[in-house]
């Protein structure tokens, strides 16, 4: 009886926590496609009676599919170049017992916990003078002071983990070091660079900041900040902003998905290690 | 072993995601085409801020890609900003990355020509006269020079339910501040769940001018400089006045402290509101959310105060050229384009404002969209207006929502009418001063 | 964070013995030359958009900074002024009370749902994936949906409040029209996002300590409940320190709910107005570069005092 009673406090307790997850999602998905008439109502109107993808394809048809390819440019060169960087330095920081490892282990924690405020002005300044407002490669290279500490750390720790006696054999058959870490310690070294580099796309994809400051010209605008700029004063379009949202959300949402598997496995792993 | 373990799987459970890790190569921005030899060619940015309904950007992707097509080898960019406009365009002259050609709010424009990031216009604002709105070009002025062309222009008046006023037996709308209140009440009192006035918080626009009508001034002149007076006895009465509506007559819901005119003409839209002050524009919202109401609603000029006026500002819109786009000869082609008439009065009409060409707003009064008995109102109103004090830095003022933020520490409580107007005195004061 | 990496370095395994004999071995060149290549990408990085800057910020909050143009130096004269300003002196209370809140109530929910999906282990694999997954949603896009469902008027809270709580109250309450109730509905939305992260990670912790200590106890007799508060617990307290210390410097460099949720930013009348938003629109607004410098750089010593006593504490927990 008590046992019945604790798989029902359970239920419920699991029914409130997905519900509270996933309401958010389901509601910017079913405002999107509600015409205004369903919009405005004082008893929320869960089911759409009459679904309307005009929004869609208005937004299609405007500056969205520019925003989404710039957002898309710089989060893919922000993940490919925190990628390289990371695992470069998380190997040298794996492998080699620098005497400055201590100092560098702290000058890149502090990297992580700088608030952005404190990056955002001079940045601005320096990227003006060099030309570098209004640029992919400026944005790029502001979001990679927000990627990089946190992936060196991630890839240092994945390395530690690669038994050594693979190199070592590598270098022993005559492979120079390079060549080692090219074919042994890369491909171990993936699902590290996988998990580095998910948090690396997130971070540039979500960064407003930044790219409400540095980006100022309607082509290469990105999604974050031409989604702030739907709320006028006048009047705000609900539908459309949710319909950008969910258009904003999609990708996010489908490589999250789409790599859950390789999260369970190491939740898995994890917890046998444990 | 197991702090380590947990640090693994820590990261691995956290960003243990995957993903195809494609390399692409950083894309330059593409460079807007530089143009120096004064050739119909290439490209300009055109931005405009806070758009004041949906009609907006179509009609002005319209007319941009109408230019292009009439003239090969040339685009323009549009970009629309939102509610923080003002300090994107700051932000932008700052990083030297201006558009080529903006609509800017008319208070705006001293503001921006004073951080010389406009290109003049007209050195003697003279020749302008008898082109454009009086009002209007002077809102161009900075020391002297005129650094835009005036766009467009819009007045608030007084938008009601017919019917509702009607059944508390009135016909004819407050000629009073007073007698709106007491309408209101009655409405309110004869229709449970309808505001009897639609009060606008969040929107300086919409409170302000009220220290005229109470007979005060926003601020005087003295010697070259402005003095505000938000603080003077007239400025507090009218403030106090209008957080009543709200806080003792309870005219709107208490969120009422942050509604801009868009939560006011939703609301009106769906019935649930009266009375408010709106502009032609928010009419034009409102009938287009519920076309229904057209036969309900009725527009008159504004109610006086006891200063015995009913002046309100002249908004509006300008067009100006960025003093360092590198595109001057489309800007200008293109700012004349957008000027004629036959190009400026449909995006005027479909926004509902008033053209600010003498001509187009001749024809607009005659026999165009101000013609209706709907929107006569307007007209009528564009005949009391006045203009903010033109200072360089009264933008300051409305970057920092000063105006707002005192209306809206009174409506909460927070402070009396008297020490938030003091307060707001001394900003002002620090800004344009 | 720094002591479980340090900890990890120095646990010396037998590889890592054989690798710094051999790595003795390797020909001077390398040895020296090598890893500097491998971490100068990193070291460039660094040094160009985040050394660099930092320095300049420090630089420029002792120095006008009027229109985003460097002037004269002036002293302490930027912090005088922030200090002297009321409204940055309640955005500095403001934000540590918000972080505050959202702290707790991340790490309290997080480790609530950590122990029903612990209690759930058929169910686990697809519920941490449900959990997880408002994390990915950008928080602009959060901020619009939670703006959105704490509408006065068509809000979806509201409505539930009023039909399924009783509390009428909260017809047509406007969430966004002071200053408390609207922190409230952004701490809402915030903890929503930062919840999802530290839930699972807290789960995963949690997961490993399903041992021989806790099997020992519960042949012992154990209840859950004890063997939860003196075993497991105790167990990833290392790991609910970390948590807690990204959670605090996220919640103190909150940003783009506030943007977003706001009208104007950080309103009404200032009532909103947190760090960063207040840092951002000093700069960018009032293009005030010296006094948005002088709180940047305020805000990074706290968020510094904050870690260093978060890592002391962990220091100490590992005695």
């Amino acid at each position: 009886m008590t046992s019945l009673l604790r798989r029902g406090a359970l239920f419920l307790l699991v029914a409130v926590i997905v519900v509270s997850s996933l309401f958010p999602f389901f509601w910017m998905l079913v405002t999107s496609f509600k015409p205004d008439s369903e919009l405005f109502t004082r008893t929320p109107q869960f089911i759409v009676t009459s679904p309307t993808v005009e929004r869609y394809t208005h937004l299609l048809d405007g500056n969205i599919p520019t925003q989404f390819r710039n957002s898309l440019i710089v989060a893919v060169a922000t993940t490919a170049l925190t990628g390289l960087i990371a695992l470069l330095a998380g190997y040298a920081l794996a492998r080699y017992r620098l005497r400055t490892r201590h100092i560098l282990t702290v000058v890149i924690l502090v990297t992580q916990l700088l608030p952005q405020t404190i990056l955002v002005i001079p940045l601005f300044t320096l990227f003006r003078n060099a030309g570098l407002l209004n640029t992919f490669q400026g944005l790029t290279l502001s979001h990679l002071a927000l990627t990089v500490g946190l992936c060196t750390f991630m890839l240092r720790s994945f390395v530690v983990e690669i038994p050594f006696e693979l190199e070592e054999a590598a270098l022993v058959d005559g492979a120079s070091r390079l060549r080692a870490v090219w074919s042994i310690v890369f491909p171990l070294a993936w699902p590290g660079l996988a998990a580095s580099s998910v948090y690396a796309f997130i971070t540039s994809w979500n960064e407003l900041m930044f790219s409400a400051t540095y980006m100022q010209r309607p082509e290469i605008e990105t999604l974050p900040v031409a989604l702030q700029q739907y709320f006028s004063s006048y009047y705000t379009d609900w539908g459309g902003v949710m319909a950008a949202s969910v258009i904003f959300t999609i990708p996010v949402v489908i490589f999250f998905l789409f790599v859950q598997k390789r999260l369970m496995q190491g939740m898995a792993s994890g917890a046998m290690k444990g | 072993m197991r702090a380590r373990n947990l640090w693994r799987g820590r990261v691995a459970v956290a960003i243990g995601l995957t993903g195809a890790l494609a390399l692409a190569a950083c894309g330059g921005a593409s460079d807007s085409g530089a143009n120096s030899s004064g050739e119909i060619k290439g490209t300009i940015d055109f931005w405009m801020g806070d758009p004041i309904g949906d009609a907006q950007q179509p009609i002005m992707q319209k007319l941009a890609d109408d230019y292009a097509a009439a003239h090969p080898g040339t685009k323009v960019n549009l970009r629309f900003l939102g509610k923080d406009a003002h300090q994107t365009y700051l932000t932008s002259i700052a990083g030297g990355s201006v558009p080529c050609v903006a609509l800017i709010g008319n208070t705006w424009t001293p503001e921006f020509a004073a951080l010389n990031a406009l290109d003049v216009y007209a050195d003697d604002p003279k020749t302008l006269q008898g082109t454009y709105v009086p009002g209007m070009i002077e809102s161009t002025i900075f020391k002297g020079k005129s650094y835009a062309v005036p766009y467009d222009t819009g007045v608030r008046a007084l938008i009601y339910r017919k019917d509702m006023l009607e059944g508390i037996g009135k016909t004819a709308a407050p000629a009073t501040w007073e007698e709106l209140r007491e309408a209101a009440l009655a409405v309110q009192a004869k229709n449970p769940g309808v505001n009897g006035f639609g009060i606008i918080g969040g929107a300086h626009w919409y409170y302000l001018p009220l220290i005229w009508n109470w007979g005060g001034e926003i601020a005087k002149q003295s010697g070259d400089k402005w003095v505000s007076e938000a603080g003077s006895t007239q400025s507090v009465q009218a403030f106090q006045f209008y957080s009543d509506l709200l806080t003792k007559d309870k005219l709107s819901p208490a969120g009422a402290s942050a509604w801009t005119a868009a939560d006011v003409d939703k609301s009106m839209g769906l019935g649930q509101t009266a009375m408010m002050v709106g502009g032609s524009w928010d009419l034009r919202t409102i009938l287009k959310q519920n076309p229904g109401l057209e036969s309900k609603l009725a527009t008159a000029v504004l109610p006086k105060g006891p200063g015995g006026n009913n002046d309100t500002f002249a908004g509006g819109s300008n067009l100006a050229v960025f003093r360092e786009c590198n595109n001057k000869a489309v800007a200008n082609d293109f700012v004349k384009f957008m000027m004629s008439k036959e190009n400026l009065v449909p995006v005027t009409s479909n926004l509902g404002l008033l053209p600010a060409t003498n001509d187009a707003l001749a024809q607009e009064k005659a026999t165009g969209s101000f013609s209706a008995p709907l929107f006569k109102a307007y007209a009528d109103q564009a005949d009391h207006t006045r203009s903010i004090p033109p200072v360089a830095s009264w933008g300051k003022v409305e970057g920092a929502n000063s105006i707002v933020n005192a209306m809206q520490s009174i409506m909460s409580g927070k402070k009396t009418a008297d020490a938030a107007m003091k307060e707001l005195a001394d900003q002002v004061n620090q800004a344009i001063g | 964070m720094k002591t479980t990496i340090r900890r990890a370095a120095s646990s010396v395994t037998p590889g890592a013995l054989r690798e710094r004999r051999f790595v003795r071995g390797q020909q001077g060149f390398e040895k020296r030359f090598l890893p500097w290549a491998f971490l100068a990408p990193l070291l460039a990085v660094i040094a160009g958009v985040v050394g660099y800057p930092v320095l300049r910020t420090i630089w420029l909050s002792f120095h006008d900074g009027e229109y985003l143009q460097s002037g004269p130096f002036v002293g302490l004269k930027n912090y005088r002024d922030i200090f002297a300003d009321p409204y940055y002196t309640a955005a500095l209370l403001r934000t540590t009370l918000f972080a505050a809140a959202v702290v707790v109530a991340t790490i309290l929910l997080s480790l609530a749902i950590a122990l029903v999906l612990d209690s759930a282990p058929r169910a686990a694999k697809v519920l941490s994936v449900i959990v997880l997954l408002p994390w990915a949603m950008p928080r602009v896009a959060s901020g619009i949906v939670w703006k959105w469902m704490f509408d006065d008027q068509y809000g979806v809270v509201n409505w539930l409040l009023v039909n399924w709580f009783g509390l009428d109250s909260f017809n047509g309450y406007s969430w966004f029209s002071t200053g408390t109730p609207a922190m409230v509905a952004i701490t809402v939305a915030v903890v929503w996002h930062s919840v999802p992260f530290v839930a699972v990670s807290l789960f995963a912790g949690l997961r490993g300590t399903h041992g021989e200590v806790v099997e020992a106890a519960r042949v012992d007799g154990a209840s859950a409940w004890q063997i939860l508060r003196r075993i497991r617990l105790p167990m990833i307290r290392p790991l609910l320190v970390v948590m807690t210390t990204i959670s605090t410097i996220w919640a103190y460099q909150s940003f783009d709910h506030f943007l977003v949720m706001t009208t104007p930013p950080g309103g009404p009348d200032h009532s909103t107005e947190v760090l960063s938003l207040l840092t951002w629109l000093e700069a960018f607004a009032q293009l005030d570069q010296g006094s948005a410098a002088a709180m940047a750089v305020v805000l990074f010593l706290m968020l510094a005092a904050v870690s260093v006593l978060y890592v002391r504490l962990n220091r100490e927990d590992v005695r």
